[in-house]
């Protein structure tokens, strides 16, 4: 390092300290960080293991939907994929409390988008098994045009996002002509969840989604205009003697819904010249032990972002 | 790093690997210009966090550095240190080595050689402290992490010729204040 002759002192402090400094970062330490910085980078994008052990640091309790009376569904070991079928039904029963009363809010300054209940408990009923499809057709998924077919197909100016987090990634999208209802729908990587961008033009209805009477309505500035945020859902608690003794037949039993601020789901609806807009949780666990909100880093103010960077596809530059 | 570009290239697209690969090289010694700057595990282990959530930022917005990344993350690191030490100037921090002292008497074979080193490093820390903040990351990178001349003044975004200059300074202040102390102990030693 030519150091002088009289260096001796300069030069063993100099060695004392590099050899201190060079024991640093300790190995577990680099290890967090390093973990740290790919669920920054990814969220969903870590591995299996990787999403384990950020459990292991995470502080969200796992959700359940469906509750068998006093018992965890999801522990129960027999019947387990009915009891599959049931919780992903119960995200659609819970989904089913939507109503579409008429615009007659749309004349406010704000668009009341959720309806508090009366209170956070309610009775409601759950349908064991697959419910019956009218038509007889088999499922098809419905998610399988691509954000180029949609916005060919609509009859409005379909809007697309410009801002995305880099834990969503497209899955595909769903056109129904029958109310120009526009649909599409992010995967949060590795993870069970994907969140739902949908529009339609507000001719006569405006959805309306009844919540807990807990539940905490946020309202968020769009652009030009004010939407509104909840956090939250419907839990649905079975009757545990009625599912026994529903044994392996299909069909409606008692439940209570109740509603919980805690769990991950959310929705953002707003109202934008003249086209009704909403984010929604639209998949998810509910009951995991994987900490899939420290995966998919999207609340509030994430989706604000995306909703604010939603942009009609004629003011997008397309390469 | 191999082929910067391609890696950075590849940073951007958020490829895992090249991420780690990133993260691998360059966190230990962004942590350990951190912490001999700032004397806190504390302090290096968040600005550290700090520096390569700054990368992700940067890359998001498709922007940072094409090559030199190094240089990059340590002049990131350089300005995470200034705005610490504005906001942390009235905060009173542990003595550089209560922090030092737990991990490292494996690398000293007695005791008495772990005091030695530990002696030279804290009057080695009160020197540096006198140095203006340019000298001191001048010798912090060039004696303590051992660079080049060359990355250093790519680092601190100067000639060659001026960090030469300012290590010359700078090594003739250690110079002075580590002789005087230290000869000065041995003096006083045989009587005490």
């Amino acid at each position: 390092m030519n150091h002088r002759p009289d260096d001796t002192h300069l030069q063993a402090a100099f060695d004392a300290t590099r050899a201190a400094a060079s024991q640093l970062p300790l190995p577990d330490q680099h290890a967090r960080a390093r973990q740290q910085f790919l669920t920054e980078a990814f969220g969903a994008a870590v591995s299996p293991d990787q999403a384990a052990r950020l459990n292991d640091q995470g502080s969200a309790p796992p959700v359940l939907l469906i509750q068998l009376g006093d018992q965890e569904m999801n522990r129960k070991p027999l019947r387990s994929t009915r009891l599959i079928a049931a919780v992903l039904l119960g995200v659609l029963l819970a989904g089913g409390f939507w109503a579409s009363p008429g615009l007659r809010a749309l004349a406010q300054e704000i668009i009341e988008f959720f309806i508090p209940a009366k209170s956070d408990i309610q009775p409601a009923s759950f349908y064991v098994g697959v419910e019956p499809n009218e038509s007889g057709a088999a499922y098809i998924d419905p998610y399988t045009l691509t954000l180029d077919d949609v916005v060919a197909q609509a009859a409005f100016d379909v809007r697309l996002p410009t801002f995305l987090p880099h834990t969503l990634s497209f899955k595909g999208a769903s056109y129904q002509n029958e109310g120009e209802r526009i649909e599409m729908i992010y995967e949060c990587r590795g993870t069970p969840f994907s969140y739902n961008i949908t529009q339609y033009p507000a001719n006569e209805t405006a959805s309306q989604m009844e919540v807990g009477w807990s539940a905490v309505i946020e309202d968020v500035p769009i652009r030009e205009t004010i939407g509104q945020y909840v956090r939250g859902w419907w839990l649905l608690t079975i009757d545990k003697a009625a599912y026994d003794e529903q044994g392996d037949e299909t069909g409606e039993i008692p439940a209570t819904r109740v509603w919980s601020n805690e769990t991950y789901f959310q929705q953002m609806f707003w109202n934008e010249d003249g086209i009704n807009f909403s984010i929604t949780t639209a998949s998810g666990s509910l009951s995991s032990d994987i900490n899939y909100e420290a995966i998919c880093r999207i609340d509030r103010d994430v989706l604000a972002q995306i909703a604010n960077g939603l942009l009609p596809t004629s003011q997008i530059n397309i390469d | 790093l191999n082929d910067e570009t391609a890696l950075l290239e590849r940073a951007r697209t958020f490829d895992e690997t090249a991420l780690t690969e990133i993260f691998d090289a360059y966190y230990g010694m962004i942590y350990r210009y951190l912490y001999l700057h700032s004397g806190h595990t504390e302090t290096a282990e968040d600005l550290s966090a700090q520096v390569f959530r700054r990368l992700l930022e940067t890359l998001r917005a498709n922007a940072g550095p094409d090559r030199f990344l190094k240089a990059w993350l340590f002049r990131v690191a350089a300005n995470l240190l200034i705005d610490d030490a504005r906001r942390s100037r009235h905060r009173d921090h542990l003595p550089l080595e209560t922090v030092l002292e737990t991990p490292l008497h494996s690398v000293h074979t007695t005791l008495e050689e772990a005091a030695h080193a530990a002696h030279l490093r804290t009057h080695l820390r009160l020197a540096l402290n006198e140095l203006t903040d340019s000298q001191r990351s001048v010798i912090i990178l060039r004696y303590l992490l051992e660079m080049s001349n060359e990355e250093v003044a790519q680092i601190m975004e100067m000639s060659v010729g001026a960090v030469k200059a300012q290590q010359h300074r700078a090594l003739a202040a250690l110079r002075r204040r580590l002789n005087d102390e230290l000869d000065m102990e041995n003096y006083h030693e045989p009587s005490s």
